[in-house]
């Protein structure tokens, strides 16, 4: 199996679905000319010319609207958001456009609209520009969320969110767009909804996604040295929720550690948290422990900026504390 | 609106219990709150409370009757309301608190009852001055294996945060039960009372997380056998070594009081009193009453007090606080075979006297072997409150005061 690059298995993505349908085109900032601020749109422009492959201003609620606007006429646009920090100026048709308007024209509009764009910290981006907001998106009845962890999901997640009939919100992250792995030469389609259990364990389930998952795993490695053997589950979409494999592993282990980047208050991660104390109650032998970004925005100086979001140490912790260990 | 006054299930073992006795009559006005009733249970005595307004308009059970639990004691209603349909419906009220994986659990009041415990098997806890029975703080998966297993976490050590009981105390507790899991034939299973359960989970947590320590001495016993010897004559209730071992284990309470104390974590609290409590056999477990300021009272009001708590323990109708708050603890064992032994001490308390049987024996007496009495008695001593020194002038304290006992009757 070859071995690609996020950034290129979202490309190859892309590329792929442009190819088999031509309603599908691309719209974002500075993605034709200069092939996208994170190389992900890079060839694209070449391929497949500027009416399929769109430079826009700098103005994300116009350039989205357009999306959403495009997708109820029948097309099925890709949108760039150069980070989801900027998506916030486009929440408006996000939120009361794309999400209400099949349910609102009782089934005769439907929105094929995949948005999507890194989310989370880099390295010292300030507060502004270091947001991981998927929560934002998840609460929204109508929207559908992934989030990712590696190239194989990434190809395999994007084309079925470009052939979903409903809004998408597709959220990389700008530090795995430079790691590898794994892509399989032929078409690939993995559903939206389905979870995948990346490391088997019997100890304890640890729950994370996007680059998350990477930290759960070097948990996981750390602890196996000390005979605890981690589950660890990347949902990979995060709306709609593969709930029966959580909780069935929850109910293998009897702990659960959810992981997520961005702030605790309202989060992703309080979402799963309580849907596993209320389905696997029985199951549990210790509070469902959470790991977050600290409930304040993420600072600009690089210790601090470290200390706020969740690694492999902080996990490891919770698992300990989850298991009576620490 | 109307509502029922109903024989509560307080534990898992509660089938039936008794209704003591009416605190209002029928006709009386009833409001929230108010105590309706004394009941019985095997082990505790409950009041129940109303939790409506109204009118008791019938009582169903007379005072001493034992009922199943569940049974309709009483209605509470409205002088005018309508109650053929609440007594056609009886006792079909299904009550059900306290379920085998819940022990504990405070009860629930079925409908308009609130029940709130006046006094419980548990003497060896100091329970709450009010509220519900304790509840074990168990992990749910815990919960789960503890029922698959056939482990009572009433008898398991948590050792989670606040001693919760998780997975892995259940385990444990699993495995060292294991050998003996499977009945074979001729054995006969009987599931824990409360009172059994507590006294497993109690005196497993003092023997393991207690540090005891042991002295132990032997007394001249001729003056008092001579003594117990008069006293039988003198009428009921009979004065015996009980009752001169409380006597004079009050007095050496005063004269050593750091005896006198328990260990509370950050602290050493000295009790105001010299209460004695005498351990009393019963037939599924023990309860120790409490001789309270054993060193004011004259020995035949000691005996006295103790024939009334005796009598009281095994009809299990004691108050909490007549089985509470003892300095010291006797536990006698010299009406039995048993020449010397050490007791577990009994949280709070610092220390416990084991006392052996009075034997005849060869005795050392101005350089000359004589015929002579002697009895041993054991300390155990918790070693977080009381050193070895102080101990053994306790010991002391007591040896001397038994081997002139007419001086205890001053």
């Amino acid at each position: 199996m070859p071995v690609m690059a996020y950034r290129d298995a979202l490309g190859l993505a892309l590329r792929e679905e442009m190819r088999r349908d031509d309603r599908v085109f691309l719209m974002g900032e500075d993605i034709g000319a200069y092939q996208g601020a994170y190389k992900v749109t890079k060839g694209l422009l070449a391929e497949f010319g500027s009416r399929r492959v769109i430079d826009t201003p700098i103005a994300e609620a116009g350039f989205v609207g357009a999306g959403v606007g495009a997708a109820m006429a029948g097309l099925r646009p890709v949108v760039e958001v150069m980070t989801f920090n900027f998506a916030v100026a486009a929440m408006d048709p996000i939120v009361n456009t794309a999400a209400k308007a099949r349910y609102m024209s009782g089934g005769q509009v439907s929105v094929p609209l995949v948005i999507r764009g890194p989310g989370g910290a880099a390295h010292q981006l300030a507060a502004q520009h270091s947001q991981a907001l998927e929560a934002w998106f998840c609460h929204v009845p109508g929207l559908k969320v992934c989030a990712p962890s590696t190239p194989r999901d990434a190809r395999g997640l994007l084309k079925s969110a470009i052939r979903d009939d409903n809004p998408v919100l597709f959220v990389e992250a700008e530090l795995l767009y430079g790691t590898t792995g794994e892509v399989p030469d032929a078409e690939e389609l993995i559903p939206l909804g389905v979870a995948a259990i990346v490391r088997p364990g019997r100890d304890a389930t640890v729950i994370a996604y996007s680059k998350m998952v990477r930290e759960a795993l070097a948990a996981a490695e750390t602890l196996a040295r000390d005979g605890i053997e981690v589950e660890v589950i990347d949902p990979r979409t995060l709306r709609p929720f593969d709930w029966e494999t959580v909780v069935a592993s929850v109910r293998r282990t009897g702990r659960a550690v959810v992981v997520q980047e961005g702030s605790p208050f309202c989060g992703v991660a309080a979402e799963i948290a309580a849907r596993i104390a209320a389905e696997a109650f029985d199951d549990l032998d210790a509070p469902v422990e959470r790991v977050t970004g600290f409930d304040a925005p993420v600072p600009y100086a690089r210790p601090l900026e470290a200390a706020t979001i969740p690694d492999a140490a902080r996990i490891a912790a919770a698992v300990k504390r989850a298991l009576y260990l620490a | 609106m109307a509502g029922r006054v109903i024989m509560p299930k307080l534990s898992d073992t509660m089938e039936e219990g008794v209704l003591v006795k009416w605190h209002k009559h029928e006709g009386d006005p009833v409001s929230s709150g108010d105590v309706v009733a004394e009941v019985e249970t095997d082990k505790a005595v409950l009041e129940l409370e109303a939790y409506t307004d109204g009118v008791l308009r019938k009582t169903l059970v007379e005072e001493g009757a034992r009922v199943p639990v569940g049974t309709l004691l009483g209605v509470i209603a409205g002088e005018s309301e309508a109650i053929d349909a609440l007594l056609a419906e009886g006792a079909a009220v299904a009550v059900d608190v306290g379920r085998g994986e819940r022990p504990f659990a405070p009860p629930q009041p079925p409908e308009s009852l609130q029940t709130s415990v006046l006094a419980q098997v548990a003497h060896l806890t100091p329970p709450p001055a009010s509220g519900p029975l304790p509840v074990t703080k168990a992990s749910p998966l815990a919960r789960k294996l503890a029922e698959q297993r056939g482990v009572d976490l009433r008898t398991v050590q948590g050792t989670g945060p606040g001693g919760r009981i998780v997975e892995r105390d259940v385990e444990a507790a699993a495995s060292r039960r294991s050998p003996a899991v499977t009945p074979t034939a001729g054995e006969r299973r009987e599931p824990l009372s409360l009172m059994r359960a507590t006294i497993a989970k109690r005196m497993a947590e003092s023997k393991t997380t207690v540090p005891h320590f042991y002295v132990t001495t032997e007394i001249d016993a001729g003056p008092l056998l001579a003594a117990k010897t008069g006293f039988a004559t003198t009428g009921e209730p009979a004065i015996g070594v009980t009752e001169l071992l409380v006597k004079a284990m009050g007095e050496a309470l005063v004269a050593v009081p750091r005896v006198n104390a328990s260990f509370t974590g950050d602290a050493v609290v000295f009790h105001a009193g010299s209460h004695v409590g005498v351990a009393v056999a019963l037939e599924d477990g023990i309860i120790t009453p409490v001789v309270r300021d054993a060193d004011r009272k004259t020995v035949g009001r000691i005996a006295a007090e103790l024939f009334d708590l005796k009598a009281r323990a095994r009809r299990k109708a004691l108050k909490p606080e007549e089985y509470q708050g003892a300095g010291v603890s006797l536990s006698n064992l010299g009406m039995f075979r048993v020449d010397d032994f050490a007791a577990i001490i009994s949280p709070p308390e610092a220390a416990v006297l084991a006392v052996g049987r009075i034997v005849q024996t060869a005795v050392i007496h101005d350089g000359r072997v004589e015929p002579g009495h002697r009895m041993r008695m054991t300390l155990s001593a918790d070693h977080r409150v009381i050193d070895g020194v102080i101990a053994a002038k306790y010991l002391e304290e007591v040896a001397a005061r038994l081997e002139n006992p007419w001086q205890l009757l001053r």
